[in-house]
């Protein structure tokens, strides 16, 4: 092989091995890339993912939340209303225990009678505030006779001493031993104890 | 040494000077493979580039949050004002429980 032709070889060997280095490193570098946006796409679609999984997770937390707030804010209306009616309820009683309503008085016969029904012994005692003792005290055999149908015998006395009660009286065997509470406030609140439902109904007719 | 021979030599030494800077050439092709794989894994790793999902989201979220409330707050004001038209038939009632009679 003369000179010119070893020199050529060499030339053209060198410019074979520079583009295969060349291409290797183009070939490496695709891959690397590929490799990467590969492992990319799935590293996005797994954030994501997690993303949409809290997202979706807040979202129920959050909606359950806001229902428990919005059931909340309902009753406490409700109660507020049911409040009002029991205060204007109280406010209607007051006034007419305070004139000596007619109604009023015949209940507060009834309140006594019932109280001394629900005691036995010699002596049964009745407790009120000064107007409605001053009543009882006019009717006092009426209330006997009421409730000496279902009491053995026994003498109601109604003490002179008034008690602090808007209405209404108290009752107490004369040992003190058994006591029936009877006054409006009791009244009162037993009947919005009992009442609840059917008064909640009536408030929100037409709902 | 012949000229011819030392032709040669020099041929081999300019053919390895050039395979040298093409390996180089080639290492550094590699080597910014490298670091943009780097970057965009990085770049896929960051969740702030989700931000715009989560605000969306968020949104949506609030405004559902909201309609729960606005509901109820609906719901609310509507009992209230039946309870003010009913307010007298209710206490009424109460009043009838309590006396024993109607008033």
């Amino acid at each position: 092989m003369s000179i010119e032709s070893l020199s050529l070889y060499i030339k053209e060997k060198t410019q074979d091995r520079i583009l295969k280095i060349s291409s290797d490193a183009s070939d490496s570098a695709r891959k690397i890339t590929q490799v990467a946006e590969s492992r990319a796409a799935r590293i996005k679609e797994e954030t994501l993912s997690k993303l949409k999984k809290e997202m979706d997770e807040r979202e129920r937390a959050e909606l359950s939340q806001a229902r428990i707030e919005g059931k909340k804010l309902v009753m406490q209306v409700k109660e507020s209303c049911l409040g009002k009616v029991s205060n204007e309820t109280f406010n209607r009683l007051k006034a007419m225990a305070e004139k000596g309503d007619p109604d009023y008085v015949r209940a507060l016969l009834g309140f006594a009678s019932e109280a001394v029904s629900n005691l036995e012994g010699a002596q049964v005692l009745v407790f009120a505030n000064a107007r409605d003792g001053d009543i009882l005290r006019k009717h006092l055999p009426e209330i006997n006779e009421a409730a000496s149908q279902s009491r053995r015998e026994s003498v109601v006395k109604v003490e002179d001493e008034p008690i602090d009660v808007v209405g209404g009286v108290l009752a107490q065997t004369n040992d003190g031993e058994r006591v029936f509470g009877n006054t409006l406030e009791t009244r009162v609140d037993s009947t919005f104890k009992k009442l609840r439902g059917e008064l909640l109904a009536v408030l929100f007719e037409g709902e | 040494m012949s000229a011819d021979l030392v032709k040669l030599i020099e041929e081999e030494q300019s053919a390895m000077k050039a395979l040298g800077e093409a390996q180089k050439k080639a290492d550094e092709i590699v080597r910014e493979a490298g670091a943009r794989a780097k970057a965009i894994l990085e770049a896929a790793g960051d969740e702030t580039a989700f931000q715009t999902f989560v605000e969306e989201r968020s949104r949506e979220i609030e405004a559902g949050r909201k309609g729960v409330i606005g509901k109820a707050e609906a719901e609310s004001s509507k009992l209230s004002e039946l309870a003010e038209r009913n307010m007298d038939r209710a206490v009424r009632k109460a009043l009838k429980e309590v006396l024993g009679s109607e008033v």
